[in-house]
């Protein structure tokens, strides 16, 4: 559900990350054929990879953490008021997301660790990042 | 963005850059690629589900 809202969430500001010349990528930590059906179920239009080994979650500072907090409860209450339900788990479920923005000379130059499912990244942020390197 | 800082973000890119992830054919993508032109943004996604 949270990873649905996301991608949604993303996929509706491509254009504007497209604008400021970035490209959008997801990863996920399922397997290829796992990342086949959401990519088409959902229509994701950017491009989309998996990890199952998560390696590239753990380099890239993203937590693992347990359990459903209250804050995750009342963030999967907004993600369903907003139509996303939750499917089929295809991944570790433990393992938490983020963002970062890379840029090919000053490297990772925002990031957002996600604290629990659901608190994604403020993309506003993300493009105000982009926008300050020009 | 201070010195330290500078050095440490270049540092995590070059971390990552070396990473392998796959396709979704199941081709291996080395990470560093995807920005090597222009900046990614990448989105971590917690599953696909």
């Amino acid at each position: 559900m949270f990873c649905r809202e996301q991608a949604a969430r993303v996929s509706a500001r491509q254009q504007e990350f497209a604008a400021l010349g970035a490209d959008v990528v997801a990863i996920g930590n399922g397997t290829p054929a796992m990342a086949r059906d959401f990519a088409a179920q959902f229509g994701i239009d950017f491009p989309l990879y998996t990890d199952p080994s998560r390696e590239s979650f753990r380099v890239a500072g993203m937590r693992r953490a347990f359990g459903l907090g209250l804050g995750t409860i009342a963030l999967g209450r907004r993600a369903m008021a907003a139509g996303h339900r939750q499917g089929l788990t295809a991944g570790d479920p433990w393992q938490q997301g983020g963002v970062l923005v890379v840029h090919p000379r000053r490297g990772v130059i925002w990031a957002h660790i996600d604290a629990a499912a659901g608190d994604h990244a403020e993309l506003d942020a993300v493009l105000e990042a982009l926008r300050a390197v020009g | 963005m201070g010195q330290q800082q500078a050095t440490e973000a270049m540092a995590h890119a070059q971390a990552l850059a070396v990473v392998t992830v796959l396709d979704l054919e199941d081709r291996p993508q080395l990470l560093g690629q995807l920005w090597s032109h222009r900046p990614a943004v990448l989105v971590f996604l917690r599953h696909f589900g």
